[in-house]
């Protein structure tokens, strides 16, 4: 026992020292990473390195799938395959009608003088695992930037959009879901044509739309869908449908909270799109910028004169 | 090394590869892919085995090692770089201080010391993320710090249980 305390206290008076360092190290890079996002390289690194595990925790899941799929009914998937050949001729004759659409709205925008949108390109990928998070929602999905996913990219389910690529690895990356309290998605009302944006509300599949004013026409039931605003997201993809409007007191707005149509579960295939990029979008951007500052240069010549 | 066995005559210093073997199995149970209410109760498998080491071999796992194990615990559950390793170095800082005590104890006893360390833990994470992103979790996920100290009863058995097999 006599031996034991002069160890500890020549250890003690190093104690301080280094462990208000790490202390004082994880705050900095808590800072760095919350507000500058410069940290990426070392999350990366950490990363491939916990990959192989990651792997071995997914087995179980994997090879459960693998077994049910073994096992799967042939009448069953002979049902399935009907089933997928009529949905296929459905949308086939839709997307028929809509190159149609696109053609005369091409048409007319050329007319008008409007500039065309980017082309998004499509690529199919599948949900991996949900992140091990409680306070995020977000979700691991299968490709990353080997696959040349963008950070920005929205993210799709056959339900509608989900999110977006949040973080990229080299073969997977992280999608933050349109529940989760620091994404915003610009949407509008399918029934009234109201814009507004969302806010998750970090609570399974739940997201409000803000700001939108009692005045306005917002019913249980109406449909969501992305307006496009902002050229992250498409026009027009459903995102999720109202279940409650209450008006709070002493607000003038209401509290409009929507149910994402996704359901989150692991082995659902997902499309990724494209973002724009950040030059094309300046470039959408700089001649509304310069406008009023001419505008306003001939006011002053005016006043001058 | 003469003065573990003044305490524990049994006992010999657990060789590097257990510890390792141990925390790897730690991380791999935290990356399961728990979802739903058993996320939020998830036992923290990644502090309660560095704890275990850090009595027990504070040699091998010090301060260090719960900081590199905290930056793993944030890329693991995507947080952001640092909470983690900030809570954890708090926890070690405390542990450091009343390690000699605790080593005293039974498990059970421990279990009931090594409680309000899970919480601090939680508690300072949640003040993090709150302050950083103003977020705030599910009531549920503070059980999660009671499961852990539950878990811990049963702790030494299992790092320990290829231990007696192998020497006996």
């Amino acid at each position: 026992m006599s031996t034991r305390t002069p160890q500890l206290f020549t250890r003690g008076v190093s104690l301080w020292l280094r462990q208000s360092l790490y202390i004082l190290l994880a705050l900095f890079a808590i800072v760095v990473d919350n507000h500058f996002h410069q940290l990426n390289a070392l999350r990366n690194i950490v990363y491939i390195t916990l990959e192989p595990l990651q792997a071995l925790a997914n087995l179980p899941s994997h090879l459960t799938k693998q077994v049910t799929n073994l096992f799967s009914n042939q009448l069953a998937l002979l049902a399935e395959n009907q089933r997928l050949k009529l949905e296929l001729l459905k949308t086939h004759v839709l997307i028929e009608n809509q190159t149609l659409l696109d053609k005369k709205n091409k048409e007319l925008e050329a007319l008008i003088g409007l500039k065309e949108h980017g082309n998004t390109s499509i690529q199919l990928s599948e949900t991996l695992y949900e992140s091990h998070n409680p306070f995020h929602q977000k979700l691991m999905i299968d490709g990353g930037s080997a696959q040349g996913f963008k950070i920005g990219s929205p993210v799709l389910t056959s339900e509608g959009l989900i999110g977006q690529v949040t973080a990229l690895f080299l073969k997977s990356s992280e999608v933050t879901l349109v529940s989760d309290k620091n994404l915003s998605v610009p949407i509008e009302n399918l029934r009234t044509g109201y814009r507004s944006f969302t806010e998750g509300e970090g609570l399974n599949d739940l997201f409000d739309v803000m700001y939108v004013p009692i005045t306005s026409d917002f019913k249980v039931g109406d449909e969501i869908v992305s307006s496009g605003l902002g050229g992250v997201y498409p026009t027009g993809i459903p995102i999720g449908q109202v279940i409650s409007v209450t008006k709070e007191s002493n607000s003038a707005y209401f509290k409009v909270r929507c149910r994402a149509n996704h359901v989150l579960r692991s082995g659902h295939y997902l499309a990724v799109l494209s973002p724009i990029l950040s030059d094309e979008l300046s470039q959408q951007i700089t001649p509304l910028a310069s406008a009023p500052v001419a505008q306003d240069k001939k006011k002053n010549n005016k006043k001058k004169k | 090394m003469m003065i573990s066995n003044v305490n524990q005559s049994i006992k010999r210093p657990a060789p590097m590869s257990r510890i390792v073997f141990t925390l790897l199995i730690a991380v791999v149970l935290t990356l399961l892919p728990w979802s739903g209410y058993a996320q939020l109760i998830e036992p923290n498998w990644i502090l309660i085995v560095l704890l275990y080491w850090g009595i027990h071999e504070p040699r091998v796992i010090n301060g260090s090692a719960f900081f590199v194990f905290g930056l793993i615990a944030d890329v693991a559950q995507s947080s952001i770089l640092g909470v983690h390793a900030l809570s954890f170095s708090v926890v070690f800082w405390l542990l450091s201080i009343y390690r000699q005590r605790i080593l005293t104890f039974y498990a059970a006893n421990q279990a009931l010391h090594l409680l309000p360390a899970f919480l601090l833990n939680q508690l300072l994470i949640t003040v993090i993320v709150y302050v950083t992103n103003d977020t705030t979790p599910h009531l549920i996920w503070f059980s999660q710090s009671v499961l852990s100290s539950i878990c811990w009863l049963i702790t030494p058995y299992v790092v320990e249980a290829k231990f007696s097999t192998k020497n006996s």
